[in-house]
């Protein structure tokens, strides 16, 4: 398959990250202090980048939703509760002058974002009791060890239960968890590293299909 | 500005493009893809079986059609060629194996009990999950083309754009097509199945009752003692050994929606530190994490949330954005990253800073935060680091642990029992009323998964003899 086209704008993209990639690197190794201060800029420009990114979002989904409750599309009562919320945490935040930090501000994240969300984080255990019903059978393929893993450390986890039970199962629960769990966190771990280390090349020298 | 057509939804994207903007499909292709694609003749649906080769998702599939259940005086069909890929247009209703589901009852309620397979199956129909770039200037759009209605007993069959069809809907379409009366007449291949009687609804009643019931009927003491994991003790060590004005610096990584599990880590800690009087410096990447920290040290202080004096206790080095992008320049030059990070930096951010901490502590309820923290600040500024989780942030941050980058970890209710437990302070009396709480909490809930467990097993067991 030949390879596309490549615009000189991309040729300029990928010069300036190629550039910065090995200022950082060379800087890390520590061979030339002098880079410190510049590879400092840079950073400093990545957050600047990002606020400003952060800023474009947030206009660009005001756009989409203001757009969507013009023409009456469906959900349009949900984007105008959105832009709503948006304007009211807007002029909150402007309303004081320590912006973000006031208390208004702050009543507007504890009283009301911070419980939806804390909802949303509590139906997790509704969903893992579902699939510890659903999935958790000794018949399924595999099941009896992972069942027994589970019952390993939910024993080991409950206060009644691990009173009661013999020190012998805590250093097992420990050993499940230092040894065979441990290697394949480790695996994970070396494994992702190296795969986004693989893309991440990969998308640089526009090699990136599959 | 000169574009080209996707073969697979017809999207104009610009010229050079490896992928369509819409679909992901890949649009590195020698010929020249618009011009195929403008032909009018391939747009329409084919009307002849010579289009009727599954895609290639269906075609890697094996087939699952029986002999018995292809009716004996159906026309066989001529044998299907292999069309170029532009002319692949989903045609379900002419593919066996999405019309000839199994039809042993055991394997139907398997089918129909299994939303992951559905779910794959019906992506394999659609291609994609999610479309369009997923990028800053586009909103996430979510398909909802599979595993959202919630029907399980009815899986749905996806072969065109916004049109999803039933296995019987699409017997039937072909039935009515080939004029098959086996397929017109047939009865309806899913059949209500014959489970127990247990299901989702009374999962999540029976949870909720042995969790709550103990606690609102106060029937519930604490009973036994919580897991000691390693790496309690190192952590309550590390910030015991310090010097009372040894300066530490605190990444505040979590804000009230995670609060009501990481307070319980963060009080005792909160507590040490007041009582040691340190001031640590407390940075935040989250715009709400820095007002948890005032509510935390005017909980373990007695302030108003309001109080200017609450700033005795710590030093607010601000909220930084831009996420983990941030992270490297704490590590790189603090003074200066702070200093220049606040409009009128106060005096004693600037006394704080003149020089370098000796222990970072990161409290974060994900473990991204610790470990961006070790592989993007650590290695910079070579400061030892403990680290106080959730419990479900545990088990990615243990190989840290061990091979010392971390130097202690508390995490979960079981590690912040634990070292309010080392405290030589005593907690007041409602703190530790909310750890008694959390214990018979903790029994309870832990009691239910495995009641849940030993149900589920049961029910499979019951099915499976009946």
């Amino acid at each position: 398959m030949p390879l596309p086209r490549f615009s000189l704008i991309n040729y300029f993209v990928l010069l300036v990250l190629l550039s910065c990639l090995v200022l950082v690197i060379v800087d890390r190794t520590g061979l030339l202090p002098p880079l410190r201060s510049l590879t400092t800029l840079l950073y400093t420009w990545t957050i600047l980048i990002s606020a400003f990114a952060l800023l474009l979002g947030v206009v660009n989904v005001l756009l989409v939703h203001v757009r969507r409750i013009q023409n009456g599309q469906a959900g349009w009562p949900y984007s105008l509760a959105l832009v709503a919320t948006l304007v009211a945490v807007f002029v909150a935040g402007l309303l004081r002058q320590n912006g973000m930090r006031n208390l208004m501000l702050e009543w507007i994240f504890d009283s009301l974002i911070a419980p939806g969300q804390a909802m949303l984080f509590a139906l997790t255990a509704f969903f893992m009791a579902a699939a510890a019903f659903r999935w958790l059978r000794i018949g399924r393929v595999g099941g009896a060890w992972m069942l027994a893993g589970v019952l390993l450390i939910l024993l080991i986890q409950m206060p009644a239960a691990n009173s009661a039970l013999s020190p012998v199962w805590r250093q097992l629960a420990n050993w499940t968890l230092s040894v065979p769990i441990m290697a394949v966190m480790r695996g994970a771990l070396l494994g992702s590293g190296l795969a986004l280390l693989i893309t991440g090349v990969r998308f640089l020298l526009n090699r990136n299909a599959g | 500005m000169t574009t080209i057509h996707c073969p697979h939804c017809g999207v104009a994207n610009r010229t050079g493009s490896n992928f369509c903007n819409r679909c992901g499909t890949d649009l590195r292709t020698d010929e020249p893809i618009s011009a195929t694609r403008s032909d009018p003749a391939l747009t329409e649906p084919p009307s002849t079986f010579d289009d009727a080769t599954p895609p290639s998702s269906f075609a890697a599939q094996p087939p699952l059609p029986s002999e018995e259940q292809t009716p004996p005086d159906a026309a066989a069909p001529p044998e299907p060629t292999s069309p170029p890929a532009e002319l692949t247009i989903k045609q379900l209703w002419l593919q066996d194996e999405a019309l000839f589901a199994p039809t042993d009852p055991a394997e139907i309620s398997e089918f129909e009990q299994d939303p992951v397979s559905d779910d794959i199956s019906s992506l394999a129909g659609s291609g994609r999950l999610m479309t369009g770039v997923q990028g800053l200037l586009e909103p996430l759009r979510i398909s909802s083309e599979s595993g959202e209605s919630g029907d399980l007993a009815t899986p749905t069959r996806y072969f065109a754009p916004g049109i999803e069809l039933g296995i019987d809907q699409l017997r039937r379409l072909r039935g009515l097509m080939t004029q098959d009366p086996t397929l017109l007449h047939a009865p309806p291949l899913y059949r209500p199945r014959k489970l127990p009687a247990l299901r989702v609804p009374w999962i999540f009643v029976l949870l909720g009752l042995m969790v709550a019931l103990p606690v609102f009927l106060l029937f519930g003491q604490p009973v036994g003692q919580v897991q000691q994991w390693p790496g309690v003790a190192e952590a309550h060590a590390q910030v015991e050994n310090l010097a009372p004005d040894a300066p530490i610096l605190i990444l505040w990584a979590y804000d009230p929606a995670t609060a009501d599990e990481m307070d319980l880590l963060a009080l005792p800690l909160v507590t040490q530190l007041v009582a040691r009087q340190t001031k640590p410096i407390v940075v935040s990447l989250l715009p709400n994490g820095l007002a948890t920290t005032r509510r935390l040290f005017a909980r373990v202080t007695g302030h108003m949330l309001d109080d200017p004096s609450l700033l005795d206790y710590y030093i607010d080095g601000g909220f930084f954005a831009g996420g983990a992008a941030a992270l490297p320049l704490l590590g790189q030059d603090l003074r200066h990253t702070l200093l220049g990070s606040t409009l009128g930096t106060s005096p004693a951010l600037a006394k704080a800073v003149a020089q370098p901490p000796v222990l970072a502590i990161v409290i974060a309820a994900q473990a991204e935060d610790v470990q961006q923290w070790l592989e993007l600040v650590q290695p910079l500024n070579q400061i030892p680091v403990v680290a106080f989780t959730s419990a479900g942030a545990d088990l990615p941050l243990r190989p840290y642990l061990e091979s010392g980058q971390l130097r202690g970890l508390v995490s979960g209710f079981d590690g912040g029992y634990t070292y309010q437990q080392l405290l030589t302070q005593p907690l007041s009396h409602n703190e530790e009323t909310i750890y008694r709480l959390q214990l018979v909490f903790q029994n309870w809930g832990h009691l239910a998964f495995l009641v849940l467990i030993v149900l589920g097993n049961l029910a499979a067991l019951l099915y499976a003899r009946s």
